[in-house]
């Protein structure tokens, strides 16, 4: 079957395809050879204006300029002056921009004015010309147009010259840039890949898109079409071959006054793209034509082998399982036989599966029901884990289930409680059944269902109740109805403490099948009951710990007080012993007095405020030690019936009937008890009265935290008391050293002392030698008239207690001023109520400075602590008051240095400027030189090139550092302060410092500190501090090691470096950080240096606010050590 | 249904296989870094950025989507001439665009492969960046600036504007640009009458103003700014300081006139970065830099500032005036 499709497929698509093809293809070609003619002529057209066009332009510009020159010609212009003629030059530069230079000679061929865009115009250079070719065909032919050349070896030009008219003319000389015919020839496009050129006369290449080809001088004469375009022939070669060996389509203009020709080529490849589209698209139409035979083929070969496919399509169907399938086929021949024959034989298979299917069915009935049963234990159980907490719903559907899977028609779970069984769940029962039962509740014995299933443990089935002798339910089982009844004890740990019981209303034994059922149903209700018996137990024991935790933390919240704490405590105890009120009494050693009261109403509590235990009650045996005392009924108490009103009260007005007490002890020690009473008799269990226990232990603690709290409280007011008097000495410490300000430090010690010796108030006064008498400097306390007066006052050095106190050097104290020696103050102040005063006199050495004293208005006498606290503010007094005059003193002549000292520091600055501008220079050249970039140096000339450089860097090194010293003398260095790594630094300074320690054979080594925090500070300029210190350790070490440690600690860095060099003698030891200063001695003038360089670090150490030392021994080594803030801020200029 | 999906599958691939022939495989966009010796901000730099993207622009590069370009600038700073010349190469680009003398000297230190084409450069065979301006012959080609001749040219336009001039200063960075000393030599001695040319270190404004400050009293002085990253960043202050010591002043830079300065004279800055843009372009599309010979300026703008001229009393001869580009008023 198949190979008559191919064979018939083959035969009709051949002949279609063929004669298509024939057709197309002689079509295309023909089409092709007539497109390439017609292309090729209109490109060559196209290219040969585009030639034209850009020959045109060329000879524009070259005419353009032989006109613009050409009037310089002119006979009368070779006669203007020749400041005239040169601005009509510079004038014609200005017009026309491609003219570089101008040039005029005269009829001797001598320069007589030369104008340039690039050089100095010269005016009567007088250069002879004479024998240039530009002057002689000049002269000859009027015009002369010279060879294409290259200016700076890159710039094409021509020179231009054209002669002027009349006898004896001189001749002007134009220098043509040329590069715009380059940009003449590489803007013309052709095409994507298409170029132009220009060749001179002698064949040569003047302008080219790629100059490199034009400054080579690449001659092109070798070329057909550029020897054809030369020789003239007028016969173009219009296919040839270019520089680069490839086919191009090529087209040339002649500019027949400078002899040039433009040539504009475009490779054949790009030109005939449409040409190769043409035959892109005759195949294509080939293609399609095949495309089409096919299909015609495909076409006749279906409708032959129709019917047979159908045929072989049902038979596939019918095979597959689709029985109901008949073919169609109404050809009429033997094909539609076969069809016949088919569709009978697919009737009888039909036949033979319906018998099958029916037997299938019976067996899924069975299996359904076996899935209904399980399905619904599953539904059981989905309810139990569902509602877990809601037992009476669980048990329901336990019996529910139940009884509907075993066609029972009452259903029942039974309980055991105490001695009687109670219903849990039921279904199917009528509410008279179940009052019935409620009014005769089974009792354990063989009587009922229920009864005899706990008694025997296991599965009890009654067929019928009416006929069992025993069972003795008869009217219950008529009221219901019931006879055939079934019971499945619940076993709890092997102990039956219920039973699961069914019942139908007619006599009909239950199967093994259903029994096995209600036993699995039985298990279950057990799960479930006890499920809910743990989940209760648990969350009691959880509600009473979450008590105690809520009492521990009102004890956290509220430290010091207690009343909450006990509130709390005896709400909790009500609510978790089940009391209705209860009392917190403290014992005081005698009584009890009340602490707390809850559940009982506040005007009520007053009747037991106080509470003397009575001998023999429950109270008195806390008082002996009993930790707990529980009593069943107080009315069984003598307390009761000793009638005390409270007592009594207790019982009759508040119904106290059982109560428990539990002591509150620390250590032995009784601090209270805690009571709750119910109004019922019920005695309280003992998970209770542990409980209760708990409570008062924490009340306990509650109690011993106030008392230690309280105890605190008083160090800590003892404390801040001696702080205070502490910090006024050292704020008077400190503002006699932290201030120069006199006034401040004195107002401050007559301030603090007032406030320490808890006077009411203070006065300074200040001694004049050369008067011998003390005036009022500063008070305290006075009110504006006192102080007036007191400020008119004089106090002679004798016949007062300040003079007393002066002349002692001592203080002098009294209670009663009226004892004092009588003077104008003394009476003042009696006047203002003093009584009680205290003299302390300022002496500094042998000098009476003044004096303070503290005046108390009651006559209690100063304590000696405060004595000797006022001894040391006066000294500290008497010190700022010394201070402050030679502060005073000082500044006066700082001011007059520094004025002396920033001249000095501007002229330096000035100075090394004017010095490195020359410098500079110098070591810019130096460097160039010693690069080669002016050409390669001798061995010898390199060695004195090193010289000068390394001469004159140092040199530019000692004019930076006298201008930095100077800049930081004027107060004009400032830091860049940033974030720096120590480490980076060292390695910094070793990496520049390495060759030199080299050289001189020393070893140089850095230790590191571990975990070097990042530091804050001008790097630069610390890097330029250790450079110096590494560098002076090198220089003056001969033999040895130098070795840079760094490390941190406590907020700072300490960067040391250590020598094994000549060591520095103690006395030279300060003065090497001076300006100027080095150690003076002969081995130092061999090292040179400039002195300048530990003052500048120094300085520069010292803006970080840091410092740096000096440690030497002679002839062992030195060490210098820069200590700085880790973090260091800008400090003042140093 | 078969036959008229294959039907459609064949008329839909001979559509579109013409289409997929000509799709030009896709290639990675070229980078162009460019490091220039001016600041981004500024008249000078501005107008040299708008000239290079017009040239590029001209040869259809679409800067984001035919090529990217890496700007830097540098503002006459050495130090971060040292950094961009790194962060540039680090980008491997395809070529680089140098402005100025000391951009190329870095970048010649440190690479020898990545194509460069420098702009404005001064004396580009003596400092070694070409082998001959025709056939560089290394990784570097490019557009020079000015040479020797052209100082003495400032001279004349300088003495030629104010008659009275004895000496004129040259001021330049003599640390980065000493080759200025090569070019004074070059030009050889003033002629006679010619006032003579004094190279003077300009490396600080402090240091421009310390000079002027000494020119201004000898009254007679004439001022010389030629091309250097420093100064060019400080043209406007340079031309306020002249007139305030009533100097005459000449640059390089058309920006000097425009900015106060008296005149100015020198290549054309922008036709030059138009230029360089060509040259870019020819190396983007395979041309070596050793091929591109070295080329020379060749429009030269003169600009005169008559109200400068006038707050100085200078009387400018019609000779200076006839030769003007542009005359501000």
């Amino acid at each position: 079957m198949r190979r008559f499709r191919l064979s018939l497929f083959v035969k009709y698509a051949a002949l279609i395809v063929g004669l298509v093809i024939a057709v197309l293809v002689v079509n295309g070609g023909l089409d092709l050879w007539f497109t390439y003619q017609d292309t090729k002529q209109e490109l060559i057209g196209l290219q040969k204006e585009k030639a034209e066009a850009a020959a045109q332009r060329i000879e524009e510009f070259v005419t353009e300029i032989q006109q613009q020159v050409g009037w310089t010609t002119f006979a009368q212009w070779a006669l203007t002056p020749i400041e005239q003629r040169r601005y009509d030059y510079v004038r014609l530069l200005r017009q026309v921009p491609a003219i570089t230079e101008l040039v005029e000679l005269d009829g001797k061929g001598k320069e007589q004015l030369k104008v340039s865009r690039l050089a100095m115009d010269v005016v009567g250079g007088g250069a002879d010309h004479a024998q240039d070719a530009s002057f002689t065909e000049a002269l000859a032919k009027h015009v002369y147009f010279g060879p294409v050349y290259f200016r700076k070896e890159s710039e094409p030009y021509m020179t231009m010259a054209l002669a002027g008219s009349g006898r004896n003319a001189g001749v002007t000389v134009a220098e043509v840039n040329l590069k715009l015919i380059w940009d003449v020839v590489t803007a013309l496009k052709v095409g994507k890949e298409g170029y132009a050129y220009v060749v001179d006369r002698r064949g040569r290449l003047i302008a080219h898109p790629d100059i490199s080809l034009v400054l080579r001088d690449t001659d092109l004469r070798s070329l057909p079409q550029v020897a054809a375009a030369l020789a003239g022939s007028g016969e173009a070669v219009a296919l040839a071959r270019n520089l680069a060996g490839r086919r191009v389509l090529s087209a040339s203009a002649a500019i027949p006054d400078l002899g040039w020709h433009v040539f504009v080529e475009q490779p054949l490849a790009e030109a005939f793209t449409p040409l190769y589209a043409a035959a892109l698209r005759g195949a294509a139409i080939v293609l399609f034509g095949l495309l089409l035979a096919g299909l015609a083929g495909l076409f006749l070969s279906r409708r032959m082998i129709g019917p047979i496919r159908t045929l072989e399509a049902g038979a596939r169907r019918i095979g597959g399982g689709e029985l109901d399938h008949r073919l169609d086929i109404k050809t009429g021949d033997e094909l539609e036989e076969l069809a016949g024959q088919f569709n009978r034989m697919t009737e009888q298979l039909q036949e033979s599966y319906a018998g099958l299917e029916r037997k299938v069915e019976e067996r899924t009935r069975d299996l359904a029901e076996t899935l209904e049963q399980q399905t619904a234990t599953a539904d059981v159980l989905k309810v139990i884990s569902r509602s877990t907490f809601d037992l009476e719903r669980v048990l329901d559907t336990l019996v529910g289930t139940a009884t509907r899977l075993c066609a029972a028609d009452i259903g029942i779970i039974w309980r055991l409680e105490g001695d009687v069984f109670r219903p849990l769940g039921t279904h199917g029962a009528s509410a008279e059944l179940m009052h019935a039962f409620a009014q005769d509740l089974p009792r354990p014995g063989r009587e009922t269902l229920a009864s005899r299933t706990v008694q025997e443990g296991r599965i009890v089935h009654i067929v019928d109740v009416l006929a069992d002798p025993a069972y003795k339910y008869g009217e219950a089982a008529k009221l219901g109805g019931y006879r055939t009844a079934l019971g499945v004890p619940l076993v709890r740990e092997g102990v039956p403490f219920g039973a699961f019981s069914l019942a139908r209303k007619e006599v009909k034994p239950f199967t093994d099948k259903q029994i096995e059922l209600v036993a699995t149903f039985a298990d279950q209700a057990v799960i479930a009951i006890e499920n809910v018996r743990l989940i209760t137990e648990t969350r009691e024991a959880l509600e009473r710990q979450t008590a105690t935790a809520e009492v521990l933390q009102v004890i956290n919240t509220s430290p010091g007080e207690l009343t909450p704490v006990f509130d709390a405590v005896l709400e909790k105890a009500l609510r978790l012993c089940e009391a209705s009120f209860g009392h917190m009494f403290r014992y005081d050693g005698r009584s009890m007095r009340l602490a707390a009261s809850r559940g009982m109403p506040a005007e009520e509590v007053g009747w037991f405020r106080e509470w003397v235990p009575d001998k023999g009650s429950a109270m008195d045996e806390i008082v002996r030690g009993a930790q707990v005392a529980h009593i069943a009924d107080v009315i069984d108490t003598d307390a009761y019936r000793s009638g005390i009103e409270s007592r009594v009260k207790l019982v009759e007005v508040f119904g106290a009937r059982t109560a428990l007490w539990v002591a509150l002890r620390k250590d032995e020690a009784l601090l209270g008890v805690i009571v709750i009473y119910r109004r019922e008799v019920r005695a309280f269990t003992d998970k209770q009265i542990s409980l209760l226990q708990t409570f008062a232990d924490q009340a306990v603690i509650a109690i011993e935290n106030v008392r230690l709290l309280n105890e605190l409280r008083d160090r800590s007011a003892e404390l801040a008391r001696s702080v205070e008097e502490l910090k006024t000495l050292g704020e008077v410490g400190q503002a006699v050293s932290s201030t120069l300000d006199l006034e401040t430090v004195l107002t401050t010690v007559v301030t603090r002392a007032v406030e320490i010796a808890e006077a009411d108030s203070g006065t300074l006064f200040r001694y004049s030698r050369e008067r011998r008498e003390f005036r009022l400097y500063r008070a305290v306390g006075f009110d504006e008239t006192l102080l007036a007066e007191a400020r008119a006052i004089r106090i002679p050095l004798e016949h007062s207690t300040l003079g007393l106190a002066a002349t002692r050097r001592a203080p002098v104290e009294t209670t009663a001023l009226v004892e004092m020696p009588a003077n104008a103050m003394r009476d003042l102040m009696i006047k203002a109520g003093f009584h009680s005063t205290v003299v302390v006199p300022l002496v500094y050495g042998e000098r009476i400075l003044g004096g303070f004293t503290l005046q108390r208005r009651t006559g209690k006498a100063f304590p000696a602590n405060v004595l000797s606290l006022l001894q040391t503010l006066a000294n500290q007094s008497a010190m700022a008051i010394q201070n402050a005059r030679l502060f005073r003193e000082i500044q006066e002549q700082s001011r007059q240095l520094e004025l002396a000292s920033q001249h000095k520091s501007q002229f330096l600055a000035n100075m090394s400027h004017e010095l490195r501008t020359p410098l500079n220079a110098i070591l810019g050249y130096t460097e160039m030189m010693a690069d080669g970039l002016y050409g390669e140096l001798g061995e010898k000339a390199k060695g004195v090139l090193e010289r000068v450089q390394a001469n004159g860097r140092h040199l530019l090194g000692l004019i930076n550092d006298v201008l930095d010293l100077s800049k930081i003398e004027a107060g004009q260095l400032k830091l860049s302060i940033e974030d720096y790594s120590v480490p980076a630094v060292v390695q910094q300074v070793v990496s520049a410092t390495e060759s030199l320690a080299r050289n001189k054979s020393l070893e140089l080594t850095s230790t590191i500190g571990e975990a070097m925090p990042a530091g804050r500070g001008d790097e630069r300029r610390l890097t330029q501090v250790l450079l110096n210190l590494v560098g002076n350790a090198i220089k003056f070490t001969d033999k040895g090691s130098v070795s840079i440690r760094a490390l941190a600690a406590n907020g700072q860095f300490e960067i040391a470096v250590v020598d094994t060099g000549p060591g520095i003698k103690p006395e030279d030891c300060a003065r090497i950080f001076d300006e100027f200063q080095q150690v003076d001695d002969t081995n130092t003038r061999k090292k040179g240096g400039t002195g300048l360089g530990l003052a500048i670090s120094r300085r520069i150490v010292q803006m970080h606010g840091g410092r740096i030392e000096v440690d030497s021994t002679v002839g062992q080594g030195s060490t210098f050590r820069v200590i700085i803030p880790q973090r260091a801020e800008e400090t003042e200029a140093a | 249904m078969r036959r008229r999906e294959l039907i459609a599958a064949l008329l839909g691939a001979a559509a579109v296989w013409p289409l997929a022939a000509q799709a030009q495989q896709a290639q990675k966009t070229p980078l162009v870094g460019v490091l220039m010796i001016v600041a981004e901000h500024g008249p000078e730099g501005q107008a040299r950025l708008k000239a290079f993207r017009e040239g590029l622009a001209a040869l259809g590069w679409v800067e984001g989507k035919n090529v990217r370009v890496e700007y830097r600038w540098s503002a006459g700073d050495a130090a971060l001439v040292e950094r961009y010349v790194s962060e540039l190469l680090a980008m491997k680009p395809d070529v680089i665009l140098a402005n100025g003398t000391p951009v190329i000297a870095a970048l010649k230190r440190t690479t020898k492969t990545v194509p460069i084409v420098g702009v404005l450069v001064t004396d580009p065979v003596r400092l070694g960046f070409v082998a001959n301006l025709a056939r560089p012959g290394g990784n570097i080609t490019g557009f020079s600036f000015i040479d020797s001749d052209l100082i003495g040219k400032w001279r004349q336009l300088l003495s030629e504007s104010a008659p009275d001039t004895k000496r004129t200063v040259l001021l330049f960075d003599p640390l980065i640009n000493p080759q200025y000393y090569d070019l004074l030599g070059d030009l050889g001695p003033p002629p006679s009458g010619a006032p003579e040319i004094a190279p003077t270190s300009a490396r600080t404004m402090a240091e421009v103003e310390g000079a002027l400050a000494t020119m201004g009293r000898s009254k007679e002085s004439g001022l010389i700014i030629p091309p250097d990253g420093f100064l060019v960043a400080h043209l406007k202050e340079i031309a306020a300081l002249a007139m305030q010591q009533r100097l005459p002043a000449i640059s390089v830079y058309r920006q000097f006139a425009l900015e106060g300065g008296l005149l100015s004279y020198g290549p054309d800055v922008a036709d030059i970065f138009r230029r360089a843009a060509a040259y870019i372009d020819r190396i983007l599309k395979g041309a070596r830099p050793a091929d591109l010979p070295v080329q020379q300026p060749t429009k030269f703008e003169l600009v005169i500032n008559l109200k400068t001229a006038k707050a100085l009393g200078l009387a400018l001869p019609p000779l200076l005036l006839a030769g003007a580009d542009e005359v501000i008023e």
